[in-house]
């Protein structure tokens, strides 16, 4: 029994190690493009910042703006990258590899989740000090530790979801690119992503907070931002909220998953391309 | 005759590609829907500083942005996808490359059923605009001239833009995420750009589409400009200069990366997994 575990936790480890590997090692594959993109993100939230500007908002706002599209990065990844990413993977013909592999299929999700967390917070620790540099934010209120856990909670919720979402995208296949897009822009508007989630109607509020970019969102603009942060709940609070999502996101993951490949076994879909 | 038949094709093609072969009643109303969430994000930084003041003259101003912003955005992004899914997803770039007619007539097919689509958004967040937040509109006849002839501007800044895929490979489509954010950001979509600072002021105020943008609002009654590098009385005139110098310059690039992309064999390359 004990030799099967540690048989069975040392493939599984390996198989995250090299999912994760692949990812890293593209992330350094061409050192501009870590340069670019950080520009990229840069110039995204300046015109939000020159909008704040414009209005005459608090400077904190500017802040939100920029802890927005720090967080915005990993959302992006989660639905193109681990959602999307086994749709992707039928379309190159890898899907099929992965299923007669004898590891966990959650092994590898969780592999490519470490090793797109590595690649965007490169990517956006960059744009997320340089913003900071560029556009003069102060910082009203800083406690790291805390941030680093709310950090890591919200990442531990986003990938949780993104793992869930990737055996459905899956099934409706072809739709990946518009369901990716869907998920993408709306959830801009209504996850509080540059303004205090407080301006919300209450009934928005509650229907994305299921997403953990809500809270996730909140609860780093109180850490960085205190009581001026206009939050909603008490960051403990929406620390709590968030790990019992993302234990929540995991365990559908682990369910849908068995039962994406037992209906495509059956279904024979595991080897088409275009559908 | 032909080529119209060509163009046309090129434009269903489009409409079917983007609809995914779905009913016509449910990509309408995915296209409704979908343009309110850019307009609702500004919306709510807008509440979160003034309320619900909507009578401010900045409001209009950056409705109007917000909303003709999609036509921008789908021309540019579109014609991108056109030409990466093209190469990468359907592998039929080069088939559409040895046809009879030209590819950038193709791609202008393709892009016209992507400004179709922007116009049918437009109009539903205009009308709601009117409804929902009381903006008066007041149309111009101006404003026709201005709708009309942005159909090459935006194609040429799509084209410019989709002639860098034709060199990269998949991985680059983050490029076209940089120059839309670029082009947001000098557009004065959200805020005048005269808060840019130099020398970014001076080519916001020199680009075609800020020039646009500012006709378009002066024209539906906003008084509210972006720029005031040129004459209120003179857009017209300057946006149709620097537009027709804006698309023969993307039009003589995308030949010059065309052949560029033919010698070095990238026309059927394609990323891999």
């Amino acid at each position: 029994m004990i030799k099967k575990f540690k048989e069975s936790f040392s493939i599984n480890l390996r198989t995250l190690i090299a999912r994760a590997y692949v990812r890293i090692v593209a992330t350094h594959r061409e050192g501009s493009w870590i340069f670019l993109n950080g520009l990229t993100g840069i110039i995204s939230l300046a015109s939000y910042v020159y909008l704040y500007r414009n209005l005459g908002a608090k400077k904190i706002y500017e802040g939100f703006v920029i802890i927005g599209s720090f967080i915005l990065a990993f959302w992006i990844n989660v639905l193109w990258s681990i959602a999307s990413q086994l749709y992707w993977e039928k379309l190159s013909g890898n899907l099929r590899y992965f299923i007669i592999a004898p590891c966990s299929k959650m092994a590898i999700l969780i592999g490519m989740s470490f090793g797109g967390i590595y690649m965007i917070l490169l990517r956006s620790s960059f744009v997320l000090f340089l913003a900071f540099f560029v556009f003069k934010t102060p910082l009203k209120y800083f406690n790291p530790l805390l941030i680093f856990l709310t950090f890591f909670i919200t990442l531990f919720g986003l990938y949780g979801l993104g793992m869930a979402f990737s055996s459905l995208y899956l099934l409706w296949g072809r739709e990946a690119w518009h369901l990716s897009s869907l998920f993408q822009e709306p959830i801009y508007a209504f996850s509080g992503l540059y303004y205090p989630i407080r301006v919300l109607p209450i009934f928005i509020v509650i229907i994305f907070s299921l997403i953990p970019l809500t809270l996730g969102l909140d609860a780093m603009r109180q850490c960085f931002y205190g009581k001026e942060a206009e939050g909603l709940l008490n960051v403990y609070l929406e620390l709590i909220i968030l790990t019992f999502l993302s234990i929540i996101f995991i365990f559908l993951s682990y369910l849908s998953l068995k039962k994406m490949e037992e209906v495509a076994r059956k279904k024979g879909t595991l080897i088409e391309r275009w559908q | 005759m032909a080529i119209a038949k060509f163009f046309l094709s090129a434009f269903l093609l489009a409409l079917k590609v983007e609809s995914n072969w779905t009913r016509p009643f449910w990509f309408l109303f995915y296209h409704a829907i979908k343009p309110f969430s850019s307009v609702i994000l500004v919306l709510f930084m807008y509440k979160a500083v003034l309320g619900f003041d909507f009578k401010n003259p900045f409001f209009p101003f950056i409705y109007v942005g917000t909303v003709f912003w999609t036509f921008v955005q789908s021309s540019t992004l579109g014609i991108s996808w056109s030409i990466l899914s093209d190469r990468e997803f359907y592998e039929t770039l080069k088939y559409m490359i040895i046809l009879p007619y030209s590819y950038v007539l193709n791609l202008f097919g393709r892009f016209f059923a992507y400004f179709i689509l922007s116009l049918f958004s437009v109009t539903i967040l205009l009308i709601s605009g009117k409804l929902l937040f009381t903006i008066n509109f007041s149309l111009k006849i101006l404003f026709i001239i201005y709708f009309i002839s942005s159909i090459p501007l935006f194609f040429s800044t799509g084209l410019l833009f989709g002639s860098l895929l034709l060199l990269y490979p998949r991985y680059a489509f983050f490029l076209q995420e940089f120059f839309t954010s670029a082009l947001f950001l000098i557009s004065g979509v959200v805020f005048p750009v005269k808060l840019l600072p130099f020398p970014l002021n001076l080519i916001a105020s020199y680009s075609p589409i800020t020039i646009w943008l500012d006709g378009i609002r002066k024209n539906l009654g906003i008084n509210f400009l972006s720029q005031n590098t040129f004459d209120p009385n003179k857009l017209l005139i300057n946006f149709l200069i620097l537009s027709f110098l804006f698309f023969i310059l993307s039009i003589k690039i995308f030949n010059i990366t065309e052949q560029l992309a033919r010698r070095k064999g990238k026309i059927e390359e394609t990323t891999g997994g």
